[in-house]
């Protein structure tokens, strides 16, 4: 058999078939030169499983992305606030109780009819519900509710940068921090390897 | 193929689970291959914060294209693959600039600590590709076909990376 070369590779990690790791071992009985290649290559690995294994410096994580509660419930509460709110401002409305009777009015307040002197039997006492039909002005109420709209997007914005620049101030606190401890363990590497040197040089 | 007696039954069912939908379930690969993956990109490049940052952009992809995953028994070949390109395309832009400077003092080590310092540089002396062989084999025991598949390149070209590798390590270590 001729010499190992870089079949030293297979050989050493046990990667050629039985017989070839057999025929190899009987050429190493009888080749010193082969021998000692394999004992240089066996002290090279050695002395770099010397050298361990270092920790991540942080983790990974990986997180599905929460959805905000808050707002997915309180968007259509205030756009039917809205709602009522340009309705309101848009068909005033008056609700007065007289004489046992429940008035409700839409649109301009209309004038009291003046009471008439003839006395007239009185009804039975019965709830009554008038109303004022008047046309409903759209174009104000689409304004209206765009106007609470950007309101509510304007409010929403804001605190979406407050909370923006609270996870900056927060990354950036952590960034320090992590530069303080980088500046320490560069310093600790410092003194241990001039222990190490130290100690070495006693030796 | 399996790598290194890890457990890829385990890594193919968490691939599945994180296939149904139970995405936080990827986090259990994070934890087993993080290490590994971390030290491999570091021996590398040999900077801890930008090894960690790529080691990040490793697990990113291989969360975003699991999909394509085809031999599910072959999750940790395959995120080593995406270690190895993200790896590459990082080096790619450092073409011509020295990684360290190598002290020849510091390599008749006389303390662990100092024999740790000497082979993390010694192992810049080597070509990227030679390096990473011999990290893959010595510090991950992957077979020789194993790092072929990382590398993309026959394993003829890979025994032969390790053997000079190796005689190039020898020469700056003793």
């Amino acid at each position: 058999m001729t010499h190992l070369g870089e079949r030293i590779t297979d050989f050493f990690f046990g990667e050629l078939s039985a017989a070839e790791m057999d025929e190899a071992r009987r050429h190493l009985a009888d080749c010193a030169e082969c021998r000692k290649e394999v004992q240089q290559f066996e002290h090279t690995h050695a002395m770099l499983k010397s050298s361990s294994d270092a920790e991540p410096p942080r983790h990974i994580v990986f997180e599905t992305e929460k959805r905000s509660f808050g707002w997915r419930w309180l968007a259509p509460i205030g756009m039917a606030a809205a709602l009522v709110l340009a309705v309101w401002i848009a068909a005033p409305m008056q609700i007065q109780w007289n004489a046992s009777q429940l008035v409700i009015n839409f649109g301009k307040v209309s004038t009291p009819v003046p009471a008439q002197a003839t006395v007239l039997p009185a009804p039975a006492p019965q709830p009554v519900v008038q109303a004022v039909v008047q046309p409903i002005d759209y174009d104000r109420i689409i304004k209206a509710v765009q106007a609470q709209i950007a309101v509510d997007l304007k409010n929403r914005d804001l605190q979406q940068v407050k909370m923006n620049q609270r996870t900056q101030d927060y990354l950036d606190y952590l960034r320090s921090l992590q530069e303080t401890a980088e500046i320490q363990t560069f310093k600790n590497t410092d003194t241990i390897q001039m222990i190490a040197l130290k100690t070495g040089s006693q030796d | 193929m399996k790598l290194g007696g890890l457990k890829p039954i385990d890594d193919r069912k968490i691939v599945e689970r994180v296939l149904k939908g139970d995405t936080e379930a990827f986090n259990l690969l994070v934890r087993q291959w993080e290490k590994p993956i971390y030290n491999f990109i570091y021996r590398l490049i040999n900077d801890r914060e930008e090894a960690m940052d790529l080691c990040q952009d490793s697990f990113l992809k291989a969360y975003r294209e699991l999909a394509t995953l085809k031999d599910r028994d072959r999750f940790s070949a395959w995120l080593y693959r995406i270690a190895h390109n993200t790896c590459y395309s990082r080096l790619r832009k450092d073409i011509g600039k020295t990684f360290v400077e190598f002290d020849p003092n510091t390599s008749s080590g006389r303390s662990n600590v100092v024999n740790h310092l000497a082979i993390e540089k010694a192992l810049q002396f080597l070509p990227e590709e030679q390096r990473e062989t011999v990290v893959l084999k010595v510090f991950h025991e992957l077979k020789f076909e194993e790092i072929a598949v990382i590398q993309g390149s026959p394993v003829s070209t890979v025994k032969s990376r390790l053997y000079m590798g190796f005689e190039k390590l020898r020469s700056i270590l003793e």
